[in-house]
């Protein structure tokens, strides 16, 4: 068939209006609605972090985030699906719909809540310097990183963190943990700032090799984030955290993988 | 619409010095890349059997090994073994050896296609086989390896984007910085996508020229 050059583009505009057009009405009805009909809860996670969600020897995704995660679904009274996503990506595979909610310890911060909608609190941490064994005297809190290499992953509320209240400090962002922290280990960067819930995991995971230095500062709480626009679903949510709490599930889930209840 | 035009122009500064680098490796690449694969190219054709296995192993493994995971060795990898290389050199020495291996192909199979006869006839008048090589041999190999070469080099602009998992603060990861402050991910990745597409843009007019040049003798009317 002959089609001109002109009608050509045409068809091609009117394809991609029709695209935006179908994907703007998709989020007419709420969240809580769609997750029923389809008995799955979607959840973005990064997979690759220790230990909130990470593949075990098996190549099965556990940790605390992925029990966490299957409770809130059997309350929603729907299976829990993982979807490992790269967390530069996963806020914005939450907002194309690629997944329902991301459960991956989603600081919640004033500039997040402007995008996204956030259940309540399911842990409550702080931040962490991590540095090579030799230097945890000498990097203890903030004013020590003036001028220091500080790797963060890129996209974390560290990141933010970071340049906000330590912009003398040399940021160096990073796709995830695994690089920032090999950085870290060979000496391309001086310290690194993350959640303090990963430092066990994480001193194991490199043998010593890397360490906290000083106390955790900076009270940060973490949330599941959702698309706005959802109020049923938020209050699904908040609702399962409530009955998680009140049926002790999340006290046993947060001992089981941290020795302590880190969830209030 | 979630476009910001606002957006756009505060953070063109960022994008444009991210754009900075983007050149800076994809000319970096190109030079450095095109010395390399000509090298490898003679040796490939050379007759001492060592030369041509090793050149053949070479190519071999840079095409046959994504360039993501090679650039990963040399920064992360090179490192753990006390070979610690900043990202800029990293990057360079990364993508000059990928695009040494693709141009290696490219200019044996140019040389190649020129007529034995050249060679010999350059040998009747005199000439060393260097000199042969240098004004009789290259000269029209280029035209057929321009159209192949051009294609390598538009795809390193557009890889050297690979270069952001390795600390480089290139176009992409200058856009991927803004989003992350700003959440403006259609915005951002596709005003990075027009910058990396007029970078494009311009190569391409770059080869039509310089292939009209390297053609002028045998421009058919």
């Amino acid at each position: 068939m002959f089609v001109s050059r002109f009608n050509r583009k045409i068809v091609g505009g009117l394809a991609v209006a029709i695209g935006l057009f179908v994907g703007v009405s998709a989020q007419a009805a709420d969240q809580l609605d769609k997750i029923k009909q389809q008995g799955t809860l979607k959840i973005g996670l990064e997979g690759t972090y220790q230990p909130f969600n990470y593949q075990d020897e098996k190549g099965e995704l556990v940790g605390f985030e992925v029990d966490f995660g299957k409770a809130v679904a059997a309350k929603l009274g729907v299976k829990a699906e993982f979807q490992p996503t790269k967390w530069d990506g996963i806020l914005a595979a939450l907002e194309s719909e690629r997944f329902d909610v991301v459960i991956n310890q989603v600081t919640i911060t004033p500039e997040r809540q402007q995008k996204y909608d956030f259940s309540q609190p399911y842990t409550v941490s702080g931040i962490q310097i991590l540095v090579r064994k030799g230097n945890e005297t000498k990097l203890t809190k903030p004013a020590d990183l003036t001028s220091k290499k500080v790797g963060v992953v890129l996209g974390t509320y560290y990141e933010k963190w970071l340049k906000t209240n330590v912009p003398t400090a040399e940021v160096r962002t990073y796709d995830d943990d695994a690089t920032r922290n090999q950085d870290l280990r060979v000496g391309r960067i001086d310290a690194v700032i993350n959640d303090r819930l990963i430092v066990p995991a994480l001193v194991k995971q490199y043998n010593g090799d890397i360490v906290a230095a000083g106390e955790p500062f900076a009270k940060q709480d973490q949330g599941i984030a959702l698309r706005k626009g959802n109020p049923q679903f938020q209050a699904a949510l908040d609702k399962a955290i409530n009955d998680l709490r009140a049926d002790g599930t999340l006290a046993s889930i947060s001992v089981k993988w941290f020795g302590a209840d880190v969830t209030k | 619409m979630n476009f910001h035009l606002d957006l756009i122009i505060e953070s063109a500064p960022f994008l444009l010095k991210g754009a900075g680098y983007t050149i800076e490796l994809s000319v970096g690449g190109m030079v450095f890349g095109l010395i390399l694969g000509l090298a490898v190219a003679l040796m490939r054709l050379s007759h001492i059997p060592v030369l041509r296995g090793l050149a053949r192993a070479y190519v071999s493994f840079i095409r046959g090994t994504p360039l993501l995971v090679q650039l990963f060795i040399i920064y992360y990898g090179l490192a753990e073994v006390g070979l610690m290389l900043d990202p800029v050199p990293s990057a360079l020495i990364g993508f000059s050896l990928n695009v040494g291996g693709y141009t290696a192909e490219i200019l044996r199979a140019a040389i190649s296609s020129v007529e034995r006869g050249q060679s010999e006839a350059a040998a009747s008048i005199g000439m060393t086989s260097f000199q042969a090589m240098v004004r009789v041999i290259l000269p029209q190999a280029a035209r057929v390896a321009l159209p192949p070469l051009s294609n390598t080099f538009i795809s390193l602009v557009k890889d050297t984007s690979l270069a952001a998992t390795i600390q480089v603060p290139e176009l992409f990861r200058e856009a991927q910085l803004i989003t992350a402050r700003t959440f403006q991910i259609f915005t951002m990745y596709l005003s990075a996508a027009a910058i990396y597409w007029l970078l494009s843009v311009g190569m391409a007019w770059a080869q039509q020229r310089l292939e009209r040049q390297a053609s002028q003798h045998v421009r058919e009317h």
